[in-house]
């Protein structure tokens, strides 16, 4: 997944950016990155990018780690071995087994209203 | 003799049930789930009650807290209102979830080169939400074992680039997790249900961000 | 469908309620309410008053019983309630206590 086609950056693994990132692209982390990232594309987070950051993009998988909160247009994806905390909105949130995660979900859907009725 | 139980897709059970072998529930409970080994809620199944077990396997409607000493699985088209509680959690696609997810005991294998992580302060971040900042302090003092970092290392460097194909990023297939955690059932099959009552606390590493939503 | 089954390490303390037969190995305390056929095994516990069409026990009930077809009692068994069934069977070496009634 971390390949790069042209029409992606990279920060790499000796990288370390603190502040906004925003951009129209795809992105791989491999270094470090803090402060905030807003993307209109794809956001892959290596397994040795460490990311501390809200990130507001269409997608994300996070192989790596990822302290922040994440809103994703499409969806977000944990795999083995990530740890992310924070809170995630997303319409598709995938959590790989052997993947950390703390934080909460939040995933618009709804179930048939008499279920909720009653609850205490 | 049928060894696991089942609940039918027409049986509503409005209560408590304890039990200490597999749950199948094809229809709908109301109540509370106490478990020592595996709740399945199927596809037809509707499950409103607080839910403990060791391993929770998700593919119909839960509403409530969800508690599992192993593992919580949310297969595609499981719903889930409530908070989860659980070593492992495992969320497909084509799941629906709202809640919180918290990793008990410790969680999935750490990763030895979290220690530089885990030395990041929280102070760092947001600190520098809207500068580029010339320069980072870096992340080695926690790192004893780590090779001494070069002096003249670039800190900021953040351009488009047009990358040649000898330079593309590695493929990391990220390591498959070791399935050893789900071989250790039978040993921890008798300290489960005293565990679900005094679970330990894991102590947050970081400030949790509760209001953002 | 696969039949319901109470498993015989399971304790359901509430109500079931449904329109499948139903096997008890394990125990039942409040109340259970049926269409179809409830069996009680050797090892099932019942303490619920029962409503259902027709019902076999051959383990342990203390409850009332109201079958709408049927009622019977497997030797070994024990029931302590009251019986309304327009059927009832009481098998040979089935311990019994309280009334019957079999006017539906």
């Amino acid at each position: 997944m971390a390949t790069a086609s042209p029409g992606t950056c990279i920060i790499g693994r000796n990288i370390a950016v603190r502040g906004t990132i925003s951009g129209e692209e795809d992105l791989i982390v491999e270094g470090r990155v803090e402060g905030s990232v807003s993307l209109a594309g794809h956001l892959t987070v290596a397994a040795e990018g460490v990311v501390q950051a809200d990130l507001d993009v269409e997608s994300v998988v996070v192989m790596g780690e990822v302290v922040g909160d994440i809103t994703a247009s499409t969806s977000v994806t944990i795999e083995p071995g990530a740890r992310v905390t924070g809170n995630i909105r997303a319409p598709r949130v995938i959590i790989r087994d052997g993947a950390f995660f703390d934080g909460s979900v939040d995933m618009e859907f709804t179930v048939p209203d008499h279920l909720l009725k009653g609850r205490r | 003799m049928p060894a696991s139980t089942t609940l039918g897709p027409t049986i509503h059970v409005r209560g408590r049930i304890l039990g200490e072998e597999d749950l199948r529930v094809e229809g709908r409970v109301d109540g509370a789930i106490e478990l020592s080994e595996t709740l399945i809620v199927e596809e037809s199944g509707v499950v409103l009650a607080e839910i403990q077990a060791r391993d929770v396997v998700v593919r119909g409607i839960v509403i409530g807290n969800v508690t599992a000493t192993d593992s919580v699985t949310l297969d595609a088209g499981a719903k889930l209102m409530g908070d989860i509680e659980a070593p492992r959690v495992i969320l497909a696609d084509g799941a629906a979830f709202k809640g919180s997810v918290k990793v008990t005991g410790a969680g999935p294998r750490p990763r030895a080169r979290k220690t530089s992580v885990a030395s990041a302060s929280p102070v760092a971040r947001g600190a520098g939400r809207t500068t580029v900042a010339g320069s980072i302090p870096r992340v080695r003092a926690a790192r004893p074992d780590a090779p001494p970092p070069q002096e003249d290392e670039p800190t900021v460097v953040v351009r488009r680039q047009d990358v040649a194909p000898a330079q593309k990023a590695p493929k990391k297939a990220p390591p498959k997790p070791a399935k050893a955690a789900s071989k250790k059932k039978t040993a921890k099959k008798k300290t489960a249900k005293k565990r679900t009552k005094a679970r330990p606390k894991v102590p947050s590493r970081k400030k949790r961000k509760v209001s953002r939503r | 469908m696969a039949n319901t089954v109470i498993g015989s390490t399971i304790v359901i303390d509430g109500e079931i309620s449904g329109e499948e037969d139903l096997t008890v190995l394990g125990t039942v305390k409040g109340r259970i309410a049926l269409r179809e056929h409830i069996h009680v095994e050797p090892t099932g516990v019942i303490e619920a008053n029962i409503e259902t069409a027709t019902i076999t026990v051959e383990g342990t009930v203390t409850g009332d019983i109201h079958a709408t077809e049927r009622a019977e009692l497997k030797s070994n068994c024990r029931v302590v309630g009251d019986i309304r069934a327009p059927r009832i069977l009481i098998a040979d070496g089935a311990s019994f206590k309280g009334t019957v009634d079999m006017e539906g």
